[in-house]
């Protein structure tokens, strides 16, 4: 025994010490695995409950617009409003994070890159609640005056689509710039070097080498940014009227265009879930738009999953 | 002629590029310095909105719209139990992916389910918290709406991002460190004990500070696991089940959601006022660690 601590060998008390640490560690690093598929299993299996408990058939589910909780459960307008939401703050979000990241990557002096970087990083701590709070009491009024006064009237309220994307794109602008701002950094001086070589100038360098050269993982970012408009709630909870109607339509007034009160899958999960009783067909719809935001969740990360593999520079 | 809009010369094309890079670069500095008025005013609204309906009694009353008493005990009493099985299995767990497990297909799976984990909207997340702890999977209560519930579904939706700053956090152990370790005679197990972790204590610290600021602020998670009860008897106990409690992000909803009166809206900015100080005090915190105790850690 001396000798064999003494030539630094385990022991047999140490190798036991030795099995169980690697168990506890594999063990805890399972605990993720275990929690996947317990989200995966509840919310598949209560999910399906609308289709063989409460007797809806898939089509009239997904394609019905009447939503009435005692009757008629149909959920189109909210997938229209959650895809509508999401398309329209990429419209806003996309171009405006590239731009910070293109300026803190490139253009920016040294001295400023650093702190430009932490205080983006700081508004990525934002709680949503403070953005929903802000949506209501700055932009909803911001929007109510400007609709009216090219309107002419009172028509709209200033709740709706228009500033939930704003507000989602205040939220998602920090984490498609920082992403976008590390696949940047991430693309080697030499290529460039090389393009300035050749006569380019800033300009052509960074639109025609160093934004293409990071074009996969920009994409990484802008999906993660979808995937969090997709999924935000409160904050748009707070701005977005709802109300069971589609985003935008057709109007007799001047712009023609209506935009008023709607509702998103997540607010609506948000609204009506305590209203349902268990076991009724409102709580099991509930479930069945659970399950739906997770599985076009999952959907993006494995698309966020192969721009990554994609990468060329990381 | 057209010779001003189409320019001929090598040297006027020349000319011509070196403008629009003027231009372009023009752009994103207003580009950039808008986004961060804009952040700034998010921020500096609230702040001045609110800062005038602050006051000592609004921090000890527990009067539903004027004060936030109840509403502050929760939150650092959800963030304390939250943390301490978050903080055990994800350093645990990044423990294991950084030292144990080799590259394969273990690896692969865990950093899918860390990946497909942290994209599930909060909400859901919530809405599982309701159906495991909240109810006995459906059928009958099991603990009603709790503090305890809504600890553990925070713990769950900030697993994987515990994990992830404690990977960095290893990660950022030198080797040389293990090798001197292994040198000594020590075991793995010691070698992690001994040498890893403790070096690795200011990213940790950074990590856990910054998740901390996630567990604040979460909203849609806890409406449906800890309530969004403003009960002003009997919330000054450590009971974990049966008492439900909202925090100070769920009691801003709350505010929203109950037909806002006068006072509750004075009471919604004053509380937005006291979360961002919390939210941003630990995040800043979080900078500092990372700073000064890597310095002093790496003794550089």
């Amino acid at each position: 025994m001396i000798t064999n601590q003494s030539k630094g060998r385990p022991t047999r008390r140490g190798a036991t010490a030795e099995f169980i640490g690697h168990l506890w560690f594999a063990l805890s690093a399972l605990v993720v695995v275990v929690l996947l598929i317990l989200v995966y299993y509840f919310v598949g299996s209560q999910s399906f409950q609308t289709f063989t408990q409460s007797h809806i058939s898939p089509a009239d589910f997904f394609l019905s617009s009447n939503w009435d909780a005692q009757n008629h459960l149909g959920i189109s307008y909210f997938i229209i409003g959650s895809l509508s939401l999401v398309v329209l703050s990429l419209v806003f979000a996309v171009p405006i994070s590239l731009a910070v990241a293109v300026f803190i990557s490139e253009i920016a002096p040294k001295w400023l890159k650093y702190p430009l970087l932490r205080a983006i990083e700081l508004f990525l701590g934002i709680p949503s609640v403070i953005f929903g709070l802000f949506g209501l009491i700055v932009i909803v009024p911001l929007i109510r005056n400007f609709l009216n006064l090219i309107a002419g009237g009172i028509f709209y309220n200033g709740y709706g689509l228009v500033p939930a994307a704003v507000v989602v794109t205040f939220m998602i602008l920090p984490t498609v710039a920082t992403i976008a701002h590390d696949a940047m950094q991430a693309v080697p001086r030499e290529l460039r070097e090389g393009s300035y070589a050749l006569g380019s100038t800033r300009r052509q360098t960074i639109s025609k080498v160093v934004i293409p050269a990071a074009g996969p993982g920009i994409m990484t970012g802008v999906i993660l940014g979808i995937a969090r408009a997709l999924g935000e709630t409160v904050a748009v909870a707070f701005v977005i009227g709802n109300s069971q109607h589609l985003p935008f339509g057709l109007s007799n007034y001047f712009p023609y265009l209506y935009i008023g009160p709607t509702s998103a899958l997540t607010t609506q999960l948000l609204f009506n879930f305590k209203e349902a009783t268990v076991g009724s067909p409102l709580y099991n719809a509930l479930w069945t738009i659970s399950f739906v935001l997770l599985v076009i969740s999952a959907i993006l990360v494995a698309v966020s999953r192969a721009f990554a593999a994609k990468r060329v520079y990381s | 002629m057209n010779s001003k809009k189409v320019p001929k010369t090598a040297h006027q094309r020349h000319q011509k590029e070196l403008k629009r890079d003027q231009h372009h670069a023009i752009i994103h500095w207003v580009v950039t310095g808008f986004v961060l008025l804009v952040l700034l005013y998010i921020i500096g609204y609230t702040f001045t909105a609110g800062f005038k309906n602050l006051s000592l009694q609004f921090f000890i009353s527990s009067d539903f719209d004027r004060g936030i008493a109840p509403q502050l005990f929760n939150t650092f009493y959800i963030l304390i139990l939250s943390m301490i099985p978050m903080l055990l299995i994800g350093i645990s767990a990044a423990v294991y992916i950084v030292e144990y497990a080799k590259q394969g297909t273990m690896l692969k799976i865990l950093r899918f389910a860390t990946e497909t984990l942290s994209s599930v909207p909060s909400i859901i997340i919530g809405l599982l918290g309701f159906l495991l702890f909240v109810t006995n999977f459906g059928e009958g209560p099991r603990w009603e709406f709790c503090r305890l519930a809504g600890a553990l579904t925070l713990a769950i939706l900030n697993l994987p991002w515990m994990m992830r700053t404690a990977e960095d956090a290893l990660r950022a152990v030198p080797n040389s460190l293990r090798e001197a370790s292994y040198a000594l005679g020590a075991t793995k197990l010691q070698t992690i004990f001994r040498a890893v972790l403790p070096a690795s204590i200011p990213g940790l610290m950074t990590g856990a500070l910054i998740v901390s600021g996630r567990v604040i602020g979460e909203t849609a998670a806890l409406i449906y696991t800890s309530g969004v009860a403003g009960s002003s008897n009997g919330w000054f106990n450590f009971n974990l089940i049966h008492v439900p409690g909202d925090t100070l992000a769920v009691h801003i909803y709350t505010l929203f959601a109950d037909n806002p009166t006068p006072a509750a809206q004075q009471g919604q900015t004053a509380t937005a006022v006291v979360l961002i100080a919390l939210v941003l005090g630990v995040n800043l915190l979080g900078r500092f660690f990372e700073r000064r105790l890597t310095k002093r850690f790496s003794g550089e």
